[in-house]
């Protein structure tokens, strides 16, 4: 256990940021904060730099105590790394005095420091360029000097916030590749903030799922996808379907009473059965829906029928909306093999064994 | 990556070492603000209630004379009343000459727009006790113009009155008007007046109902502010107002302390009420700027088109014209032609003609050259102080978390405006007290501080503090959070981030604050003629007193060596930055023949 994160509390005011979160990271750990914005995730990477003092909880990173309630170690002796949305980089500094600020503080010969941010740029692929200024380089380029900067003390931690967001998708999706790399090679303990599920779970080895500053889930991008605890995470973590409705208790299996006529036969681990309330959601992934333009024998139960209120060609494949449901409130995605007409009728069969039963919230 | 061992302990000094830098970081500038302004400023307020308490019998027993006096005494209450109502008056025609100047450079065609701000710059700069005397040398009888056109009586006797001194107090102050008025067009898009004349309305109309009546808070505003000006200014009161007979609040304040029987309640009692009056245009105008909200809808505007003027262009440049020659080249052209004249009154003929004046005055050793050099290092001394001091206090108002950061905040608000004859008197009860001869300072045996020169460079110091502070966070306001979190996450103290990261990143608001706190100290006159050590005047108080004497050459030769040395001063900081980049260019081109990452390890 590297970092340890004990009932953290910190409200402004009479609003509660965040609420007894407890975390605890290996060495070496990718972690994402993930959630809406206002859920919490910012403060805690904060209060986790020295930012924001926490109103109560601990914080320890290896055998040093950050936080304990009372005493608060200063921001600038926690020896951390922080790279922030907006890169932060300092105008009036070449690119090289930018990495060199940290270690000219901790009195490091300038030999050593010339070496080594040579070193650092060559590792975030930016050599030759210690004497631009910040102005002078794209934004891609300036995230690396960034990362270059938060890497230049040998933090054992690394703390990003939502590095990534304002940079153009292609370049997202190349950086967040390279950024895991390179700390998957240095060994360094990071924790990224986002409210973009793709990059976390293109970055993490686990994520913490937040919402309105108390903890919903944590675990690897798998078990948040095929194992949501609750329809807000499951929601969140991908494109869902969620139905909610009444718990049905069938000997052998579960249940949901969507409307009067209709039960969606759906499957939950018995660690989520307990949490069950009388209303309860169901997800079905739109990936696992399959369409029919005919009516047929189905061996199950689960078949919605509905009209198509949209079709449109993304990705490869026709993504389409059917409007289900006794007054067609609600809408359905799923992916068909084909074009479907409007207001064409189709049957949606979601298999039983792809549905799950999760807690409302 | 080869690894690279940093130092095992991050930190070179144990942590409570930087804890004491930090204490000091804060304590040293609140400790200056509260020493060397609050203090004296309340001082005049006991003074003026207890007005025993600092004489070497102190005792605390609140006594209302001097403040009685005030409206018992004909000569005070008229001068406390000549200050309210020629104040008013000017603040009328500043807001006018300010307005009308503002809306021709932003507005319009008229082809003296480019200069207008360096002209406007150059009058706010310009000491008013220069352009009183200069006015008054005008219209003196037996003056050089009165050799030519000899003025009647009457004309003479108009000027020399309160229309005198209103009219240099409005050329004065407009400044303040035109540079509001001037942001607030900035604001202020053409769509207002494009939809009154889509309306069917004439360009003057739109501007007249529309655009004015939109414009008014921030004229309003400035208005209040050219009062508060004209209220404080000293250089006037000690010049054409004491020719003309006028005798102003500022002025009388002088004389209650500099004249024997000296009397210090009532110079409290005095300035208490200036203050009072100051601070209550300044509550009313911040009044003014709070309903201002709605002028800000046009925001981000593009840049709006000029007006054009068509057969209206001359009269108006005309006008603008005949602006900066009363504000600006008659003054300054009276003091250089009387700077180079054996005496006045023999007329503009060959013989008169001498540079002797300005060799007395820069001959070695002599009084003049003294206090030139004096002011010079003063101004240095004080700039540099009130740059080093004003980042501080404006970090801690505004980046900080102190508690009582809001209650400093308000306190350099409210102390923004505070002539420097009432903190001079201010200085005068705090510092000279007999009850500091307990804590060693004064008195036989203590370090001495009043009297000395040292006193004055604090009062300076005091006077501008406020004022940078505010400008410190204005320009504070424009650097990013994550910029200084950054500084601090990578380990850098409250020392290091003041020094290495605000301070660069804010070098250019750090230099217009050094420049203006440079050059109104250098023409500083109503601190100075009430604190300067005996025998050792400043150069604006020299100057004045060559006046009073009425040598006239070498006090316009001293004035003008006390202009262009501000200049050379200006120039020679203007030039560096572009100096500066010349040699890092040079530097770094040779620099690439070796190790390309020395700029970054030196």
């Amino acid at each position: 256990m590297f970092l340890q994160i004990q009932q953290l509390n910190k409200t402004y005011g009479s609003r509660t940021v965040v609420s007894s979160v407890d975390l605890t990271m290996e060495e070496g750990e990718i972690l994402s904060l993930l959630g809406p914005s206002g859920c919490g995730k910012t403060t805690i990477l904060r209060m986790i730099a020295g930012l924001v003092r926490p109103d109560s909880g601990l914080i320890r990173i290896g055998n040093r105590i950050l936080f304990d309630g009372k005493r608060e170690m200063p921001v600038e002796e926690r020896d951390l790394g922080m790279v922030f949305q907006d890169y932060a980089l300092w105008p009036h500094m070449t690119v090289a005095k930018n990495i060199a600020f940290g270690m000219r503080l901790r009195r490091v010969p300038a030999l050593t420091i010339a070496k080594r941010v040579t070193e650092l740029l060559e590792l975030v692929s930016l050599p030759g360029f210690e004497n631009r200024f910040p102005y002078q380089l794209s934004g891609g380029q300036q995230q690396r000097v960034a990362v270059a900067r938060a890497l230049s003390t040998e933090p054992r931690i690394i703390l990003l916030d939502e590095p990534l967001s304002s940079l153009d998708t292609a370049l997202r999706e190349t950086m967040s590749a390279e950024l895991v790399r390179l700390f998957k090679r240095l060994k360094i303990t990071t924790i990224n903030v986002t409210h973009d599920q793709n990059e976390a779970m293109n970055m993490s080895d686990r994520i913490m799922v937040l919402r309105d500053g108390h903890v919903q889930q944590v675990g690897t991008p798998t078990e948040l996808y095929q194992h949501p605890t609750n329809a807000f995470v499951a929601s969140f973590m991908g494109p869902a379907n969620m139905f909610f409705g009444a718990v049905a208790q069938h000997p052998g299996h579960m249940a949901l009473h969507w409307n009067s006529t209709q039960e969606i036969i759906g499957s939950i681990p018995e660690t989520l059965r307990v949490q069950l309330k009388e209303r309860a959601g169901l997800l079905c992934r739109p990936d696992d829906i399959f369409v029919h333009q005919k009516v047929r024998d189905f061996s199950h139960a689960n078949v919605l029928t509905g009209t198509v209120s949209h079709s449109s060609f993304v990705g490869g494949r026709w993504r389409t909306l059917v409007a289900v449901g006794e007054q067609k409130e609600q809408s359905v995605l799923a992916f068909a093999p084909e074009q479907l007409q409007l207001d064409q009728q189709v049957w949606l069969e979601l298999p039983p064994e792809r549905c799950q039963i999760v807690p409302e919230v | 990556m080869a690894h690279v061992t940093l130092p095992s302990s991050p930190f070179p000094f144990p942590s409570w070492v930087r804890r004491v830098g930090q204490v000091f970081v804060i304590l040293i500038p609140i400790f200056v603000l509260l020493l060397f302004v609050l203090y004296p400023l309340a001082a005049i307020i006991l003074q003026s209630i207890f007005p025993t308490l600092f004489t070497a019998n102190p005792s605390l027993i609140p006594n209302f004379d001097a403040l009685q006096e005030v409206v018992k005494n004909k000569e005070n209450y008229i001068a406390l009343g000549n200050s309210l109502w020629q104040g008013a008056i000017t603040a009328l025609l500043a807001s006018l000459i300010g307005t009308v100047l503002a809306i021709l450079a932003r507005r319009t065609d008229i082809p003296l727009r480019g200069a207008m701000d360096t002209l406007v710059w150059v009058v706010f700069f310009t000491p008013s006790f220069l352009v009183g005397e200069a006015w008054s040398l005008v219209f003196i009888r037996g003056g050089v113009p009165d050799q030519y056109f000899h003025f009647s009586d009457g004309f003479i006797a108009w000027f020399f009155s309160p229309v005198g001194v209103i009219f240099i107090l409005s050329l004065k102050t407009f400044p303040y008007v035109y540079l509001s008025v001037s942001a607030a067009l900035r604001w202020l898009g053409s769509e207002f007046e494009d939809a009154a004349r889509l309306a069917g309305a004439r360009t003057w109309r739109a501007w007249l109902s529309v655009n004015t009546p939109l414009l008014l808070p921030a004229i309003l505003a400035a208005g209040l502010i050219a009062f508060a000006e004209a209220l404080s200014d000293f250089g006037t009161a000690a010049t054409i107002a004491q020719s003309s007979n006028v005798t102003l609040v500022t002025y009388q304040i002088y004389s209650a302390i500099n004249t024997s029987p000296v009397n210090f309640p009532l110079a409290a009692a005095l300035s208490l009420l200036l203050f009072i009056s100051i601070t209550l245009a300044l509550l009313v105008q911040a009044g003014v700027l709070r309903t201002r909200s709605f002028q800000v809808i046009s925001g981000r505007s593009r840049p709006a088109r000029p007006v054009e003027l068509g057969a209206w262009k001359w009269p108006a440049t005309l006008v603008c014209v005949l602006i900066f020659l009363l504000a600006l080249v008659v003054p300054i052209g009276v003091c250089i032609v009387l700077s180079l004249l054996h005496a006045f009154g023999q007329g503009l003929v060959a013989s008169n003609w001498t540079l002797d004046n300005y060799t007395a005055v820069l001959s070695q050793g002599s009084d003049s050259l003294d206090a030139l050099f004096r002011t010079l290092w003063l101004a240095l001394g004080t700039a540099t102080l009130t740059a080093v001091i004003g980042l501080p206090i404006a970090f801690i108002i505004r980046r900080t978390q102190l508690p009582g950061r809001k209650l400093l905040s308000l306190f350099t608000l409210v102390t923004i405006a505070v002539p420097g004859i009432i903190l001079a008197c201010g200085y005068i009860f705090a510092w000279n007290a007999p009850y500091l001869q307990y804590v060693g300072i004064g008195g036989d045996l203590g370090i001495p501080f009043y009297g000395t020169i040292w006193i004055l460079l604090a009062a300076y110091v005091g006077g501008s503090l406020p004022y940078a502070t505010r400008l410190g966070i204005g320009a504070l306001d424009q650097v990013g959070q994550n910029m200084l979190d950054t500084a601090r996450v990578q380990g850098a103290s409250l020392f290091q981030l003041l020094t290495r990261i605000v301070g660069p990143l804010l070098q250019s608001s750090l230099l217009s604050v050094w420049l203006l706190v440079f050059t109104g100290t250098m023409f500083e006159l109503a601190a100075s003629e009430l604190l300067y050590p005996p025998g050792q005047p400043t150069l604006p108080v020299r100057i004045i007193s060559l006046f009073n004497d009425f040598k006239l050459g070498p006090g316009m030769a001293l004035s003008m060596l006390n202009i262009g040395l501000v200049l050379v001063v200006l120039f020679v900081l203007r030039s560096i930055p572009w100096l500066f980049t010349r040699l890092l260019r040079l530097g770094k081109w040779r620099k690439v023949k070796y190790v390309s990452t020395d700029t970054a390890t030196q």
